[in-house]
Protein backbone atom coordinates (compact mmCIF):
# COMPACT_ATOMS: atom_id res chain seq x y z
CA UNK A 1 0.00 0.00 0.00
CA UNK A 2 1.18 2.98 -0.51
CA UNK A 3 2.87 5.25 2.85
CA UNK A 4 -0.05 7.67 4.40
CA UNK A 5 1.88 9.40 6.06
CA UNK A 6 0.49 11.34 8.41
CA UNK A 7 3.15 13.58 9.16
CA UNK A 8 4.04 16.63 7.32
CA UNK A 9 7.72 15.27 6.02
CA UNK A 10 8.43 14.30 3.02
CA UNK A 11 8.03 11.11 1.90
CA UNK A 12 8.08 8.45 -1.02
CA UNK A 13 4.44 7.19 -2.10
CA UNK A 14 4.42 3.99 -3.82
CA UNK A 15 1.18 3.08 -6.36
CA UNK A 16 0.86 -0.19 -8.25
CA UNK A 17 -1.51 0.22 -11.18
CA UNK A 18 -2.50 -1.21 -13.89
CA UNK A 19 -4.05 -1.03 -17.74
CA UNK A 20 -7.05 -3.87 -17.34
CA UNK A 21 -10.00 -4.68 -18.94
CA UNK A 22 -13.73 -3.64 -18.28
CA UNK A 23 -15.13 -5.78 -20.62
CA UNK A 24 -18.67 -5.13 -19.72
CA UNK A 25 -19.11 -1.64 -19.11
CA UNK A 26 -22.50 0.07 -18.21
CA UNK A 27 -23.14 3.62 -18.61
CA UNK A 28 -26.64 3.36 -17.71
CA UNK A 29 -27.51 0.40 -15.34
CA UNK A 30 -30.68 1.20 -14.17
CA UNK A 31 -31.60 1.95 -17.74
CA UNK A 32 -32.90 4.82 -17.36
CA UNK A 33 -32.67 8.79 -17.95
CA UNK A 34 -35.13 9.20 -14.85
CA UNK A 35 -35.72 13.23 -14.80
CA UNK A 36 -37.03 12.93 -18.92
CA UNK A 37 -38.47 9.11 -18.50
CA UNK A 38 -36.33 7.75 -21.49
CA UNK A 39 -35.66 3.78 -21.03
CA UNK A 40 -32.07 2.52 -22.18
CA UNK A 41 -31.40 -0.81 -23.55
CA UNK A 42 -28.04 -2.41 -22.53
CA UNK A 43 -27.41 -3.39 -26.20
CA UNK A 44 -26.71 0.69 -26.15
CA UNK A 45 -25.38 1.08 -22.90
CA UNK A 46 -22.35 -1.51 -22.68
CA UNK A 47 -19.20 -1.67 -23.96
CA UNK A 48 -16.03 -3.66 -23.43
CA UNK A 49 -13.19 -0.95 -22.15
CA UNK A 50 -10.15 -0.81 -20.89
CA UNK A 51 -9.47 1.69 -17.49
CA UNK A 52 -6.64 2.21 -14.97
CA UNK A 53 -7.14 0.14 -11.49
CA UNK A 54 -5.17 0.52 -8.33
CA UNK A 55 -3.23 -3.11 -7.32
CA UNK A 56 -1.39 -4.43 -4.26
CA UNK A 57 2.24 -5.00 -4.69
CA UNK A 58 3.66 -6.50 -7.76
CA UNK A 59 -0.08 -6.53 -9.08
CA UNK A 60 -1.21 -9.39 -6.74
CA UNK A 61 -4.47 -8.26 -6.20
CA UNK A 62 -6.81 -5.37 -7.94
CA UNK A 63 -7.97 -3.15 -5.02
CA UNK A 64 -11.53 -1.77 -4.69
CA UNK A 65 -11.65 1.27 -7.05
CA UNK A 66 -14.35 2.92 -4.12
CA UNK A 67 -13.64 6.29 -2.70
CA UNK A 68 -15.50 7.10 0.61
CA UNK A 69 -18.62 8.99 -0.06
CA UNK A 70 -19.75 8.06 -3.35
CA UNK A 71 -21.98 5.52 -3.12
CA UNK A 72 -21.63 2.24 -3.91
CA UNK A 73 -20.06 3.03 -7.41
CA UNK A 74 -17.35 1.22 -9.13
CA UNK A 75 -16.29 4.08 -11.65
CA UNK A 76 -14.22 4.76 -14.75
CA UNK A 77 -11.56 6.95 -13.63
CA UNK A 78 -8.54 5.27 -11.99
CA UNK A 79 -7.51 5.28 -8.39
CA UNK A 80 -7.03 8.98 -7.03
CA UNK A 81 -3.53 9.21 -6.80
CA UNK A 82 -2.51 11.52 -3.39
CA UNK A 83 0.62 13.27 -2.13
CA UNK A 84 2.18 16.20 -0.44
CA UNK A 85 4.04 18.72 -1.78
CA UNK A 86 7.83 17.86 -1.23
CA UNK A 87 6.50 14.22 -1.80
CA UNK A 88 8.18 11.74 -3.94
CA UNK A 89 5.53 9.75 -5.86
CA UNK A 90 6.71 6.06 -7.94
CA UNK A 91 3.84 4.80 -9.72
CA UNK A 92 4.73 0.85 -10.78
CA UNK A 93 2.60 0.41 -13.97
CA UNK A 94 2.12 -2.74 -15.84
CA UNK A 95 -0.04 -3.30 -19.36
CA UNK A 96 -2.66 -5.75 -18.04
CA UNK A 97 -4.70 -4.97 -21.36
CA UNK A 98 -5.92 -8.39 -22.72
CA UNK A 99 -8.86 -7.35 -24.53
CA UNK A 100 -7.69 -4.97 -27.35
CA UNK A 101 -3.93 -5.95 -26.71
CA UNK A 102 -3.05 -2.49 -26.81
CA UNK A 103 0.03 -0.43 -25.96
CA UNK A 104 -0.54 2.14 -22.96
CA UNK A 105 0.85 4.63 -20.45
CA UNK A 106 0.76 7.08 -17.82
CA UNK A 107 1.15 10.71 -18.05
CA UNK A 108 0.93 13.09 -15.39
CA UNK A 109 0.04 16.70 -15.54
CA UNK A 110 1.09 18.92 -12.42
CA UNK A 111 4.02 17.24 -10.78
CA UNK A 112 8.32 17.45 -11.93
CA UNK A 113 10.06 14.30 -13.75
CA UNK A 114 11.99 13.58 -16.52
CA UNK A 115 11.64 12.99 -20.09
CA UNK A 116 11.48 9.32 -19.07
CA UNK A 117 8.66 8.95 -17.29
CA UNK A 118 6.93 11.66 -19.39
CA UNK A 119 5.20 8.41 -20.73
CA UNK A 120 4.12 10.55 -23.82
CA UNK A 121 4.45 8.92 -27.51
CA UNK A 122 6.93 10.67 -29.77
CA UNK A 123 8.40 8.30 -32.41
CA UNK A 124 12.52 8.72 -32.52
CA UNK A 125 12.18 9.69 -29.05
CA UNK A 126 9.80 8.75 -26.61
CA UNK A 127 11.06 5.56 -24.63
CA UNK A 128 9.31 2.48 -22.99
CA UNK A 129 7.22 4.80 -20.73
CA UNK A 130 5.54 6.35 -23.65
CA UNK A 131 4.65 2.98 -25.20
CA UNK A 132 4.43 -0.01 -22.84
CA UNK A 133 3.66 -3.49 -24.45
CA UNK A 134 0.70 -5.45 -23.13
CA UNK A 135 2.60 -7.76 -19.76
CA UNK A 136 5.39 -5.03 -19.97
CA UNK A 137 5.54 -2.44 -17.18
CA UNK A 138 7.62 0.82 -16.77
CA UNK A 139 7.83 2.84 -13.46
CA UNK A 140 7.28 6.62 -13.59
CA UNK A 141 8.86 8.47 -11.03
CA UNK A 142 7.72 11.80 -10.30
CA UNK A 143 8.33 14.69 -7.55
CA UNK A 144 5.06 16.60 -6.14
CA UNK A 145 6.88 20.07 -6.35
CA UNK A 146 5.55 23.85 -4.62
CA UNK A 147 3.73 24.22 -7.56
CA UNK A 148 1.94 20.73 -7.89
CA UNK A 149 -0.38 21.85 -5.13
CA UNK A 150 -4.06 20.78 -6.42
CA UNK A 151 -6.00 18.80 -8.28
CA UNK A 152 -4.31 17.29 -12.01
CA UNK A 153 -5.13 14.62 -14.65
CA UNK A 154 -3.44 11.80 -15.35
CA UNK A 155 -3.71 9.51 -19.00
CA UNK A 156 -2.72 7.76 -21.55
CA UNK A 157 -0.43 8.78 -24.01
CA UNK A 158 0.91 6.15 -26.46
CA UNK A 159 -0.26 5.44 -29.45
CA UNK A 160 -3.47 3.97 -28.65
CA UNK A 161 -4.24 7.79 -26.65
CA UNK A 162 -7.09 8.72 -28.78
CA UNK A 163 -9.29 5.12 -28.74
CA UNK A 164 -8.10 4.87 -24.85
CA UNK A 165 -9.10 8.22 -23.60
CA UNK A 166 -12.62 7.40 -25.29
CA UNK A 167 -12.94 4.58 -23.72
CA UNK A 168 -11.63 5.83 -20.32
CA UNK A 169 -8.21 5.73 -19.69
CA UNK A 170 -7.81 8.74 -17.28
CA UNK A 171 -7.74 9.40 -13.32
CA UNK A 172 -6.69 12.29 -11.12
CA UNK A 173 -4.10 13.41 -9.13
CA UNK A 174 -4.70 15.09 -5.51
CA UNK A 175 -1.58 16.79 -3.80
CA UNK A 176 -1.78 18.71 -0.77
CA UNK A 177 0.34 21.69 0.57
CA UNK A 178 3.32 20.69 3.18
CA UNK A 179 0.23 21.65 6.00
CA UNK A 180 -2.59 21.19 4.06
CA UNK A 181 -5.34 19.50 6.20
CA UNK A 182 -7.40 16.52 4.51
CA UNK A 183 -10.94 17.29 3.48
CA UNK A 184 -13.14 14.80 5.53
CA UNK A 185 -14.68 13.71 1.91
CA UNK A 186 -13.09 14.52 -1.41
CA UNK A 187 -15.31 13.60 -4.60
CA UNK A 188 -13.80 12.99 -8.08
CA UNK A 189 -15.70 14.33 -10.60
CA UNK A 190 -14.39 13.72 -14.50
CA UNK A 191 -16.56 15.11 -17.39
CA UNK A 192 -15.77 13.18 -20.50
CA UNK A 193 -18.10 11.68 -23.73
CA UNK A 194 -18.47 8.13 -24.09
CA UNK A 195 -20.36 7.41 -27.50
CA UNK A 196 -23.54 8.84 -27.61
CA UNK A 197 -23.14 9.74 -23.62
CA UNK A 198 -22.28 12.93 -21.96
CA UNK A 199 -20.71 10.89 -18.97
CA UNK A 200 -19.34 12.10 -15.62
CA UNK A 201 -16.97 9.41 -14.18
CA UNK A 202 -18.36 6.59 -16.94
CA UNK A 203 -21.94 6.89 -16.12
CA UNK A 204 -24.74 9.16 -17.32
CA UNK A 205 -27.83 9.91 -16.04
CA UNK A 206 -29.17 10.65 -12.24
CA UNK A 207 -28.51 7.39 -10.60
CA UNK A 208 -26.01 6.23 -12.64
CA UNK A 209 -23.42 8.97 -11.91
CA UNK A 210 -22.00 8.92 -8.34
CA UNK A 211 -24.10 9.36 -5.35
CA UNK A 212 -21.65 11.64 -3.50
CA UNK A 213 -22.98 11.53 0.49
CA UNK A 214 -21.56 13.80 3.45
CA UNK A 215 -22.95 15.10 6.33
CA UNK A 216 -23.43 18.62 7.94
CA UNK A 217 -19.79 20.07 9.25
CA UNK A 218 -17.48 17.94 7.00
CA UNK A 219 -15.23 19.41 4.91
CA UNK A 220 -15.55 18.84 1.24
CA UNK A 221 -13.42 18.93 -1.65
CA UNK A 222 -14.22 18.24 -5.05
CA UNK A 223 -11.79 17.26 -7.75
CA UNK A 224 -13.09 18.57 -11.20
CA UNK A 225 -11.42 17.89 -14.35
CA UNK A 226 -12.69 17.47 -18.61
CA UNK A 227 -11.13 14.80 -20.79
CA UNK A 228 -12.26 15.06 -24.23
CA UNK A 229 -12.48 18.16 -27.42
CA UNK A 230 -15.24 20.04 -25.09
CA UNK A 231 -15.55 22.69 -22.42
CA UNK A 232 -17.84 22.33 -19.19
CA UNK A 233 -19.41 23.80 -16.60
CA UNK A 234 -19.88 22.47 -13.10
CA UNK A 235 -22.72 24.03 -11.32
CA UNK A 236 -23.67 22.76 -7.93
CA UNK A 237 -27.10 23.42 -6.35
CA UNK A 238 -27.64 25.34 -3.23
CA UNK A 239 -23.99 25.78 -2.88
CA UNK A 240 -21.46 28.78 -3.53
CA UNK A 241 -17.90 28.95 -3.28
CA UNK A 242 -15.01 31.42 -4.02
CA UNK A 243 -13.08 31.23 -7.22
CA UNK A 244 -9.57 32.20 -7.33
CA UNK A 245 -10.14 35.89 -7.75
CA UNK A 246 -12.51 35.63 -4.41
CA UNK A 247 -15.91 36.21 -6.11
CA UNK A 248 -18.47 33.93 -4.83
CA UNK A 249 -19.56 31.50 -7.55
CA UNK A 250 -21.67 28.33 -8.14
CA UNK A 251 -20.69 27.54 -11.52
CA UNK A 252 -17.16 26.70 -12.78
CA UNK A 253 -15.57 26.01 -16.36
CA UNK A 254 -12.87 23.62 -17.17
CA UNK A 255 -11.72 22.58 -20.85
CA UNK A 256 -10.04 19.81 -22.00
CA UNK A 257 -7.33 18.33 -19.40
CA UNK A 258 -7.87 21.52 -17.22
CA UNK A 259 -8.37 20.58 -14.03
CA UNK A 260 -9.53 22.46 -10.44
CA UNK A 261 -10.56 21.67 -6.63
CA UNK A 262 -13.09 23.74 -4.77
CA UNK A 263 -14.29 23.08 -1.01
CA UNK A 264 -16.69 24.29 1.14
CA UNK A 265 -17.62 22.85 4.61
CA UNK A 266 -20.87 21.77 4.44
CA UNK A 267 -24.05 23.19 5.89
CA UNK A 268 -27.18 22.57 3.44
CA UNK A 269 -28.72 19.05 4.51
CA UNK A 270 -31.02 17.85 1.68
CA UNK A 271 -30.54 16.31 -1.98
CA UNK A 272 -29.27 18.26 -4.36
CA UNK A 273 -28.13 18.29 -8.23
CA UNK A 274 -24.80 18.34 -9.45
CA UNK A 275 -24.47 18.98 -13.68
CA UNK A 276 -22.33 20.36 -16.43
CA UNK A 277 -24.66 23.40 -17.10
CA UNK A 278 -23.73 22.89 -20.94
CA UNK A 279 -27.78 21.96 -21.83
CA UNK A 280 -26.87 19.26 -24.42
CA UNK A 281 -24.28 17.89 -22.05
CA UNK A 282 -26.54 18.00 -19.58
CA UNK A 283 -29.58 16.23 -21.50
CA UNK A 284 -27.29 13.45 -22.68
CA UNK A 285 -26.21 12.24 -19.19
CA UNK A 286 -23.92 14.97 -17.22
CA UNK A 287 -26.19 15.12 -13.87
CA UNK A 288 -25.71 13.46 -10.68
CA UNK A 289 -26.97 14.03 -7.59
CA UNK A 290 -25.35 14.67 -3.60
CA UNK A 291 -27.07 14.37 -0.50
CA UNK A 292 -25.70 15.75 2.19
CA UNK A 293 -27.31 14.20 6.25
CA UNK A 294 -27.57 16.14 9.41
CA UNK B 1 -20.47 -26.06 -22.36
CA UNK B 2 -24.43 -26.28 -21.50
CA UNK B 3 -26.78 -25.06 -24.72
CA UNK B 4 -27.68 -21.93 -22.05
CA UNK B 5 -23.94 -21.07 -22.22
CA UNK B 6 -23.33 -21.40 -25.87
CA UNK B 7 -26.31 -19.13 -26.14
CA UNK B 8 -25.23 -16.40 -23.91
CA UNK B 9 -21.36 -16.70 -25.28
CA UNK B 10 -23.45 -15.90 -28.64
CA UNK B 11 -26.03 -13.49 -27.46
CA UNK B 12 -22.45 -11.39 -25.70
CA UNK B 13 -20.88 -11.37 -29.20
CA UNK B 14 -23.27 -8.79 -30.53
CA UNK B 15 -23.70 -6.91 -26.99
CA UNK B 16 -19.47 -6.97 -27.19
CA UNK B 17 -19.60 -5.64 -30.38
CA UNK B 18 -21.57 -2.38 -29.84
CA UNK B 19 -18.93 -0.20 -28.47
CA UNK B 20 -19.62 3.79 -27.45
CA UNK B 21 -18.37 4.97 -30.51
CA UNK B 22 -19.91 1.85 -32.19
CA UNK B 23 -22.97 3.05 -31.61
CA UNK B 24 -24.86 2.17 -35.07
CA UNK B 25 -28.35 3.80 -34.98
CA UNK B 26 -30.79 3.70 -37.69
CA UNK B 27 -33.39 7.07 -37.50
CA UNK B 28 -35.59 8.34 -39.64
CA UNK B 29 -34.04 10.74 -42.21
CA UNK B 30 -35.51 12.48 -45.44
CA UNK B 31 -35.56 9.77 -47.92
CA UNK B 32 -34.61 6.50 -45.99
CA UNK B 33 -32.80 5.69 -42.74
CA UNK B 34 -29.11 6.98 -41.04
CA UNK B 35 -26.71 4.71 -40.17
CA UNK B 36 -23.86 6.11 -38.11
CA UNK B 37 -19.70 4.77 -38.71
CA UNK B 38 -17.45 6.03 -36.17
CA UNK B 39 -14.30 7.29 -37.31
CA UNK B 40 -11.64 5.75 -34.71
CA UNK B 41 -7.69 6.00 -34.30
CA UNK B 42 -7.21 2.94 -36.56
CA UNK B 43 -10.19 1.75 -37.68
CA UNK B 44 -13.98 2.36 -38.72
CA UNK B 45 -16.74 1.32 -36.52
CA UNK B 46 -18.61 -0.60 -36.85
CA UNK B 47 -16.43 -1.99 -40.18
CA UNK B 48 -19.52 -3.33 -41.33
CA UNK B 49 -22.88 -1.76 -42.17
CA UNK B 50 -26.01 -3.06 -43.45
CA UNK B 51 -28.46 -0.80 -45.44
CA UNK B 52 -31.18 -0.74 -47.14
CA UNK B 53 -31.14 0.66 -51.00
CA UNK B 54 -32.20 4.70 -50.09
CA UNK B 55 -30.45 5.06 -46.69
CA UNK B 56 -27.82 7.49 -45.91
CA UNK B 57 -24.94 6.18 -43.81
CA UNK B 58 -23.00 9.04 -42.10
CA UNK B 59 -19.50 8.97 -40.75
CA UNK B 60 -18.23 11.39 -37.99
CA UNK B 61 -14.39 11.32 -36.72
CA UNK B 62 -14.62 10.87 -33.59
CA UNK B 63 -11.10 10.94 -32.52
CA UNK B 64 -8.27 13.66 -33.29
CA UNK B 65 -6.44 12.00 -36.11
CA UNK B 66 -6.93 13.19 -40.25
CA UNK B 67 -8.99 10.25 -42.16
CA UNK B 68 -10.96 10.16 -45.31
CA UNK B 69 -13.77 8.00 -46.29
CA UNK B 70 -12.90 6.62 -50.07
CA UNK B 71 -14.77 4.32 -51.83
CA UNK B 72 -12.11 1.43 -53.23
CA UNK B 73 -13.73 1.78 -56.34
CA UNK B 74 -13.73 5.46 -56.64
CA UNK B 75 -17.33 6.12 -56.48
CA UNK B 76 -17.04 8.21 -54.04
CA UNK B 77 -14.80 10.34 -51.63
CA UNK B 78 -14.92 12.40 -48.47
CA UNK B 79 -12.61 15.67 -48.18
CA UNK B 80 -9.83 15.30 -45.51
CA UNK B 81 -11.81 14.51 -42.73
CA UNK B 82 -10.31 16.70 -39.27
CA UNK B 83 -11.69 15.27 -35.54
CA UNK B 84 -15.04 16.34 -35.32
CA UNK B 85 -15.77 16.61 -38.95
CA UNK B 86 -18.52 13.96 -40.64
CA UNK B 87 -19.22 12.52 -44.14
CA UNK B 88 -22.48 11.15 -45.33
CA UNK B 89 -23.55 9.81 -48.49
CA UNK B 90 -27.12 8.01 -49.64
CA UNK B 91 -26.68 4.30 -51.29
CA UNK B 92 -29.51 3.99 -53.41
CA UNK B 93 -28.07 0.71 -55.52
CA UNK B 94 -28.03 -2.45 -54.22
CA UNK B 95 -24.45 -4.19 -53.75
CA UNK B 96 -21.63 -4.71 -51.59
CA UNK B 97 -19.11 -1.06 -51.49
CA UNK B 98 -15.70 -1.77 -49.84
CA UNK B 99 -13.97 1.82 -48.88
CA UNK B 100 -10.98 2.68 -46.82
CA UNK B 101 -9.07 5.73 -45.68
CA UNK B 102 -6.67 7.07 -47.91
CA UNK B 103 -4.20 8.48 -45.10
CA UNK B 104 -4.15 5.11 -43.08
CA UNK B 105 -5.07 2.60 -45.65
CA UNK B 106 -5.33 -0.68 -43.20
CA UNK B 107 -8.33 0.92 -42.14
CA UNK B 108 -11.07 -0.64 -44.19
CA UNK B 109 -14.75 -0.72 -44.11
CA UNK B 110 -17.70 -2.15 -46.14
CA UNK B 111 -21.71 -1.21 -47.13
CA UNK B 112 -23.70 -3.80 -47.97
CA UNK B 113 -27.06 -2.16 -49.88
CA UNK B 114 -30.07 -4.69 -49.67
CA UNK B 115 -33.72 -4.34 -50.65
CA UNK B 116 -34.34 -6.05 -46.89
CA UNK B 117 -33.34 -6.31 -43.54
CA UNK B 118 -34.34 -7.42 -40.61
CA UNK B 119 -33.82 -5.86 -37.20
CA UNK B 120 -31.78 -7.49 -34.39
CA UNK B 121 -33.97 -8.74 -31.51
CA UNK B 122 -34.03 -5.82 -28.46
CA UNK B 123 -34.03 -9.23 -25.98
CA UNK B 124 -34.71 -12.89 -25.46
CA UNK B 125 -38.19 -14.65 -26.24
CA UNK B 126 -39.94 -17.01 -23.89
CA UNK B 127 -40.55 -20.44 -25.42
CA UNK B 128 -43.70 -20.57 -28.12
CA UNK B 129 -44.69 -16.87 -27.43
CA UNK B 130 -45.30 -14.51 -29.67
CA UNK B 131 -42.21 -12.19 -30.62
CA UNK B 132 -42.64 -9.10 -33.16
CA UNK B 133 -39.85 -9.00 -35.59
CA UNK B 134 -39.21 -5.40 -37.30
CA UNK B 135 -37.80 -4.98 -40.56
CA UNK B 136 -37.13 -2.80 -43.22
CA UNK B 137 -37.58 -2.95 -47.20
CA UNK B 138 -36.93 -0.70 -50.47
CA UNK B 139 -39.82 -2.20 -51.74
CA UNK B 140 -43.04 -0.12 -52.50
CA UNK B 141 -45.62 0.04 -49.92
CA UNK B 142 -47.50 -3.86 -49.98
CA UNK B 143 -44.88 -5.53 -51.37
CA UNK B 144 -45.15 -9.02 -49.64
CA UNK B 145 -42.53 -10.03 -47.67
CA UNK B 146 -41.41 -13.76 -46.11
CA UNK B 147 -40.35 -14.89 -42.23
CA UNK B 148 -38.54 -17.87 -42.61
CA UNK B 149 -37.10 -19.47 -39.65
CA UNK B 150 -34.41 -22.18 -39.33
CA UNK B 151 -33.90 -24.51 -36.26
CA UNK B 152 -31.12 -25.87 -37.65
CA UNK B 153 -32.41 -27.71 -40.97
CA UNK B 154 -32.71 -24.88 -42.76
CA UNK B 155 -34.81 -21.66 -43.66
CA UNK B 156 -38.71 -22.50 -44.22
CA UNK B 157 -41.71 -19.50 -44.53
CA UNK B 158 -43.08 -19.48 -41.02
CA UNK B 159 -44.68 -15.62 -41.64
CA UNK B 160 -45.98 -13.61 -44.21
CA UNK B 161 -46.47 -9.63 -43.88
CA UNK B 162 -46.37 -6.54 -46.47
CA UNK B 163 -44.48 -3.60 -46.43
CA UNK B 164 -46.02 -0.91 -44.94
CA UNK B 165 -45.98 3.58 -46.18
CA UNK B 166 -42.39 4.34 -45.06
CA UNK B 167 -40.65 1.00 -45.86
CA UNK B 168 -41.09 -1.00 -42.60
CA UNK B 169 -42.68 -3.97 -42.06
CA UNK B 170 -43.63 -6.59 -38.47
CA UNK B 171 -44.24 -9.76 -38.22
CA UNK B 172 -44.90 -11.81 -35.32
CA UNK B 173 -43.36 -15.28 -35.08
CA UNK B 174 -42.89 -18.09 -32.31
CA UNK B 175 -39.99 -20.24 -31.66
CA UNK B 176 -39.73 -23.24 -29.37
CA UNK B 177 -35.87 -22.72 -28.89
CA UNK B 178 -33.32 -20.19 -30.05
CA UNK B 179 -33.81 -19.80 -33.76
CA UNK B 180 -32.06 -17.71 -36.71
CA UNK B 181 -34.89 -15.52 -38.53
CA UNK B 182 -34.22 -13.76 -42.50
CA UNK B 183 -36.93 -12.11 -44.44
CA UNK B 184 -37.40 -12.66 -48.37
CA UNK B 185 -38.53 -10.64 -50.62
CA UNK B 186 -39.50 -11.14 -54.51
CA UNK B 187 -36.34 -11.93 -56.89
CA UNK B 188 -35.01 -14.65 -54.11
CA UNK B 189 -33.30 -11.46 -51.93
CA UNK B 190 -33.43 -12.31 -48.20
CA UNK B 191 -32.22 -10.56 -45.49
CA UNK B 192 -28.58 -11.50 -43.12
CA UNK B 193 -30.46 -13.68 -40.82
CA UNK B 194 -30.95 -12.19 -37.20
CA UNK B 195 -30.88 -14.58 -34.32
CA UNK B 196 -33.79 -15.14 -31.53
CA UNK B 197 -32.51 -15.98 -28.44
CA UNK B 198 -35.06 -18.12 -26.53
CA UNK B 199 -35.04 -18.47 -23.01
CA UNK B 200 -36.94 -20.72 -20.57
CA UNK B 201 -35.28 -20.20 -16.90
CA UNK B 202 -36.77 -19.65 -14.07
CA UNK B 203 -35.10 -17.59 -10.80
CA UNK B 204 -36.64 -18.55 -8.05
CA UNK B 205 -35.36 -16.20 -4.62
CA UNK B 206 -35.72 -16.20 -0.58
CA UNK B 207 -33.93 -13.59 1.58
CA UNK B 208 -33.25 -14.30 5.33
CA UNK B 209 -32.26 -10.52 6.63
CA UNK B 210 -29.77 -9.06 4.28
CA UNK B 211 -28.87 -12.67 2.40
CA UNK B 212 -30.81 -13.47 -0.41
CA UNK B 213 -30.56 -16.93 -1.97
CA UNK B 214 -32.13 -17.83 -5.45
CA UNK B 215 -31.66 -20.37 -7.62
CA UNK B 216 -32.28 -21.04 -11.63
CA UNK B 217 -34.14 -24.23 -13.58
CA UNK B 218 -33.13 -25.94 -15.52
CA UNK B 219 -29.84 -25.87 -14.36
CA UNK B 220 -27.62 -23.17 -15.69
CA UNK B 221 -24.10 -23.32 -13.53
CA UNK B 222 -21.41 -20.75 -14.56
CA UNK B 223 -24.31 -18.36 -15.69
CA UNK B 224 -24.36 -15.18 -14.58
CA UNK B 225 -26.69 -13.48 -12.13
CA UNK B 226 -26.96 -10.10 -10.51
CA UNK B 227 -28.44 -9.04 -7.25
CA UNK B 228 -30.21 -6.33 -7.91
CA UNK B 229 -31.93 -3.30 -5.45
CA UNK B 230 -34.79 -1.49 -5.95
CA UNK B 231 -32.97 1.87 -4.45
CA UNK B 232 -34.53 5.62 -4.66
CA UNK B 233 -31.35 7.23 -4.65
CA UNK B 234 -30.55 4.97 -8.07
CA UNK B 235 -34.01 5.92 -9.56
CA UNK B 236 -35.08 2.11 -9.96
CA UNK B 237 -33.60 -1.31 -9.74
CA UNK B 238 -29.84 -0.98 -9.37
CA UNK B 239 -26.97 -4.18 -9.58
CA UNK B 240 -25.45 -4.39 -6.25
CA UNK B 241 -24.03 -7.60 -6.46
CA UNK B 242 -22.50 -10.11 -9.98
CA UNK B 243 -21.59 -13.38 -9.43
CA UNK B 244 -21.59 -16.91 -11.12
CA UNK B 245 -24.37 -19.75 -10.28
CA UNK B 246 -22.17 -22.33 -8.54
CA UNK B 247 -22.42 -26.27 -9.49
CA UNK B 248 -25.80 -26.53 -7.92
CA UNK B 249 -27.22 -23.39 -10.07
CA UNK B 250 -27.78 -21.88 -6.89
CA UNK B 251 -26.45 -18.16 -5.47
CA UNK B 252 -26.19 -16.58 -2.19
CA UNK B 253 -25.41 -12.55 -1.95
CA UNK B 254 -25.67 -10.46 0.93
CA UNK B 255 -27.02 -7.31 0.59
CA UNK B 256 -25.63 -4.47 1.25
CA UNK B 257 -28.22 -2.73 2.75
CA UNK B 258 -29.42 -0.25 6.37
CA UNK B 259 -32.82 -0.59 6.22
CA UNK B 260 -35.65 -3.01 4.86
CA UNK B 261 -35.30 -3.08 0.87
CA UNK B 262 -36.79 -4.39 -2.35
CA UNK B 263 -34.65 -6.82 -3.89
CA UNK B 264 -34.84 -9.71 -7.10
CA UNK B 265 -31.96 -11.66 -8.56
CA UNK B 266 -32.10 -11.78 -11.87
CA UNK B 267 -30.13 -14.01 -14.83
CA UNK B 268 -28.46 -12.17 -17.15
CA UNK B 269 -26.04 -12.46 -20.21
CA UNK B 270 -22.19 -12.22 -19.30
CA UNK B 271 -22.57 -8.46 -19.21
CA UNK B 272 -24.60 -8.57 -16.33
CA UNK B 273 -26.79 -6.27 -17.71
CA UNK B 274 -29.07 -8.25 -20.61
CA UNK B 275 -31.91 -9.89 -18.59
CA UNK B 276 -32.79 -13.16 -19.19
CA UNK B 277 -35.09 -14.10 -16.81
CA UNK B 278 -35.56 -12.32 -13.41
CA UNK B 279 -37.08 -13.65 -9.49
CA UNK B 280 -39.93 -12.20 -7.91
CA UNK B 281 -39.56 -9.43 -5.46
CA UNK B 282 -38.38 -10.13 -1.90
CA UNK B 283 -37.43 -7.38 1.00
CA UNK B 284 -33.95 -7.38 2.63
CA UNK B 285 -32.98 -5.67 5.56
CA UNK B 286 -30.22 -5.26 7.98
CA UNK B 287 -29.04 -8.62 9.84
CA UNK B 288 -30.44 -9.52 13.20
CA UNK B 289 -27.83 -8.91 16.13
Amino acid sequence: MAAAAPSASAATRTYWVAATAAPHWNVVPNERDAIMGTRYQPADTVFPTVVYRRYTAHWRHTLPNMPRGSSNQNLIPGPLLRARVGDRIVVRFKNLDTLLRHPHSMHFHGVHYKPSSDGAYLPGFSGGDADVKPGRTWTYRLRAGRDSAGVWPYHDHSPSMDESLMGGMYGMLSIRGRHERAPDREFVVVFAPMGQFQTIDGRAFVGNTPVFTSRVGQRVQWDVMAIGSEHHTFHVHGHRWRGADGVPRDTQTVGPAESFKISWREEDPGTWLYHCHVESHMMAGMIGIYQVRR
Amino acid sequence: MSRLAACLAAGLVAVAAAGPAAAQTAHDHAGGAMADVSILAASFAPAHVDVVAGDTVHWANAGVLRHTVTADDGSFGSAQLFGGDGYERRFTAPGTIAYHCTVHPTMRGEIDVRGVLLDAPHGPGAPSAPYLLRGRSSLPAGSPVTIERDDGAGFAPVAATTVAAGGGFTAPVRAARTAQFRAAIAGGEASPPVRLLIVDRHVSASAQASVVRARVTPASPGATVVLQLRQRRHFGWWPSRRARLDRHSRVRFTAPVTRPTRARVVLTLRDGATILARSAVVTVGPARR
